[in-house]
């Protein structure tokens, strides 16, 4: 169940980038709609490379 | 017919296909790495779902309409979490950082299992990307049906998918040539990308997080396509790179 679960969700690292980034995103929403989208793709990369290292 | 009928028809016909490509997208992206059979069989599936909630719910689109912000919303998380797994693995692979077979290694008694259970996840992402384009398509022809009779409408939508498919299918057979870790790293990118836009568009009000649009797709895929290799390049481990990049 747990290691279906982590090939559904990834590991708490990949759970724990995208409620970041997601939060960021909507924090930006409340001040500029507009850039909330593009906070949530800069939060996902900077993720991505952050666990990819 | 009418000229109010013809302009009717082809504006559910050009908005469905627009809807359908995004579907197709998904399926194409998903279709290269579980196969086409069985990717086929997930989009076979959410359209019937979405056919057997028209046939039950007919055109209580009522219900649908409240719900489609959390569907869409629900299912751009489910694939920024698979996309952003299968992203980061592919910039490690491109780094040199993975080699191309140490899965295959460490889990060596499990593998078949795993593979399996992915391949199931990977089902799961084409089901819910059909069921929810399908889902938008039955809106628009509920929603533009009204100037039409139902029928035109939903014969729009239906040759709209039909077009889709074709061109698709036309595209098939390039695509088998690309290199696995290239196919991973774009199916990835594509992944984000719909998710991204899903997400937060369900979220929020989709008009001000992004005013472009569904256009909006191919940029968020370009600026995941373009971040990701720069990653990869900053990242790059020399020796293993190279085998990296040749996937």
């Amino acid at each position: 169940m747990k290691k279906v679960l982590q090939l559904i969700f990834g590991d708490a690292r990949n759970v724990a980038s995208v409620a970041v980034a997601v939060v960021l995103a909507w924090g930006a929403a409340q001040w500029l709609p507009a850039s909330s989208g593009w906070v949530l793709v800069a939060a996902l990369i900077a993720a991505a490379f952050w666990q990819a290292r | 017919m009418n000229a109010t009928q013809w302009g009717g028809m082809t504006a559910i016909f050009l908005a469905s296909a627009v809807e359908w490509v995004e579907a197709f997208t998904i399926v194409l992206a998903v279709a290269l790495t579980i196969g086409w059979a069985r990717a086929a069989g997930a989009a076979a599936a959410a359209l019937a779902l979405v056919a057997a909630l028209i046939a039950v719910t007919g055109v209580g689109l009522n219900v649908v309409q409240a719900d489609i912000d959390l569907i869409r919303a629900a299912i751009g998380l489910f694939l920024l979490l698979f996309g952003l797994r299968w992203y980061v693995k592919a910039i490690r692979r491109y780094a040199g950082r993975t080699r191309l077979h140490d899965e295959a290694k460490e889990f060596a008694e499990t593998r078949e299992k795993i593979d399996h259970a992915e391949a199931r996840v990977a089902w799961a992402v084409a089901f819910k990307g059909v069921l929810l384009e399908g889902l938008e398509v039955w809106l628009l022809v509920v929603a533009l049906g009204r100037t039409i009779s139902y029928g035109q409408a939903a014969g729009s939508a239906v040759a709209a998918l039909l077009a889709v498919v074709a061109v698709g299918l036309v595209l098939r057979a390039p695509l088998t040539k690309v290199p696995e870790n290239t196919l991973k790293f774009t199916v990835a990118c594509a992944l984000l990308a719909f998710g991204t836009f899903w997400s937060l568009g369900g979220l929020l009000d989709e008009a001000k997080v992004w005013p472009l649009g569904d256009a909006t797709l191919l940029l968020l895929f370009a600026v995941y396509a373009v971040a990701g290799r720069l990653s990869a390049f900053k990242l790059r481990v020399p020796q293993l790179a190279a085998q990296g990049a040749r996937a």
